[in-house]
């Protein structure tokens, strides 16, 4: 999954603030050991011209043998068109529209421009396209609107926007704007996301969010995730986590005897129970107040 | 608060001026080996057992910041820089701001 690129007339997403990141809650003694951090940052877009990702795409292709995805965003149906299909051209094997970036230009609704979008690029390439969504009340709807315009998968979910303030000067931390913030424990909502979508709607997903451990990656796909997408970790551990995440995964499976990951997936979605068979108890006290000896 | 240098709360003074980057200050540096692997745009290698940056791999996303247990790491401005965005926006001469 390369970066997402913009049109042109977003040219100014192309230049980075520095710094992009900060750590928050993050435990320098134990260097990357911690399960519980938050990657705050203000992320910006590819930062080379649109020219410069297509051959970006082409080089990747090239000089690697893993799938390559491009990434972008537009606000008009004219520039999906043209980032989608000169992706498609330069090589990519599948096309991501990233439509809920917690980046996007602030005064931008994507969500306005979401059908159609998704419909003129599915339109003009042949090669499978997801559709990024974000982590809002209304995935499962998305998701759904997602399927019925022929969206090959959906992926959940992007980051939040989220904002922290510095106590002594008042002010937010960082560039003083809003940002991207993620971690470990962004994952928990993710889960229902994807138990929720893969329960509803037959598409196929991508999860993403919060996956620290090969723990994580199984939680998903048993939650009916094709493929896991990883990033943080990497930032925080390096590369070897995909090395590391990998071998847990194959061990998870020889150790259970399973032979392949089809046959655990969804397994935990499928075992979701209906509120309704959840067990409950009376003899709660209606009304008033609670352990107030006196009134007894 | 305010203890990591420059990044906290806002970026360092000659922001507007130059891309910063980041330098280690060699005498605090206590060769942990953290900055070089949370860097991933391997702009930082160990050289006798301190840490050693390529400034023209150096984008000043401020991981290595955070990740520094004790605080060795600082901002400099990257005066020499071609590569940097802000350069390719305003161009060489766009430094030259009057105080």
């Amino acid at each position: 999954m390369l970066k997402t690129v913009v049109p042109d007339k977003f040219n100014y997403m192309r230049y980075w603030p520095r710094p992009r990141y900060k750590l928050i809650d993050w435990d320098k003694k134990m260097g990357g050991k911690s399960r519980y951090f938050t990657l705050y940052s203000y992320e910006q877009a590819y930062s080379g011209t649109v020219k410069d990702y297509f051959d970006f795409v082409e080089i990747s292709k090239k000089t690697s043998n893993i799938m390559i995805i491009g990434s972008a965003f537009a606000d008009e149906v004219d520039d999906w068109v043209y980032l989608a299909k000169g992706i498609e051209e330069a090589g990519a094997d599948a096309i991501e529209l990233d439509i809920s970036s917690p980046h996007k230009p602030g005064t931008l609704q994507f969500e306005k421009h979401f059908v159609e979008a998704v419909k003129s690029v599915v339109g003009n390439v042949k090669i499978p396209v997801l559709v990024k969504l974000g982590p809002g009340p209304d995935v499962l709807y998305q998701a759904k609107v997602c399927k019925e315009l022929g969206a090959s998968a959906v992926t959940l979910c992007n980051r939040l926007r989220g904002l922290d303030i510095d106590v002594e000067s008042g002010k937010p931390i960082l560039h003083g704007y809003y940002a991207g913030v993620g971690g470990p424990w962004a994952k928990y909502y993710v889960f229902k996301h994807v138990c929720e979508v893969y329960n509803e709607v037959d598409i196929t997903i991508s999860a993403t969010g919060g996956v620290i451990d090969w723990g994580d990656a199984v939680k998903y796909i048993m939650l009916g995730a094709t493929t896991v997408q990883i990033l943080s970790v990497i930032i925080v551990n390096g590369w070897e986590t995909i090395k590391h995440i990998n071998e847990g995964i194959l061990n998870f499976l020889s150790e259970k005897g399973i032979e392949k990951l089809e046959s655990i997936r969804g397994i935990a979605a499928r075992n979701l129970v209906d509120p309704e068979l959840i067990i409950r108890w009376s003899g709660e006290k209606k009304s008033g107040p609670r352990n107030v000896f006196d009134e007894w | 608060m305010g203890k990591y240098i420059g990044l906290n709360p806002f970026p360092p003074k000659f922001y507007d001026r130059y891309p910063p980057v980041a330098e280690v200050v060699e005498d605090k540096c206590i060769g942990c080996g953290r900055c070089p692997n949370i860097c991933f745009f391997d702009a930082i290698k160990m050289r006798d057992r301190v840490a050693v940056i390529n400034k023209d791999n150096c984008t000043g996303c401020g991981l290595c910041f955070e990740s520094c247990p004790v605080d060795a790491i600082i901002w400099i401005p990257d005066m020499n820089s071609c590569q940097s965005p802000v350069t390719q926006k305003y161009g060489m001469n766009g430094f030259e701001f009057s105080d």
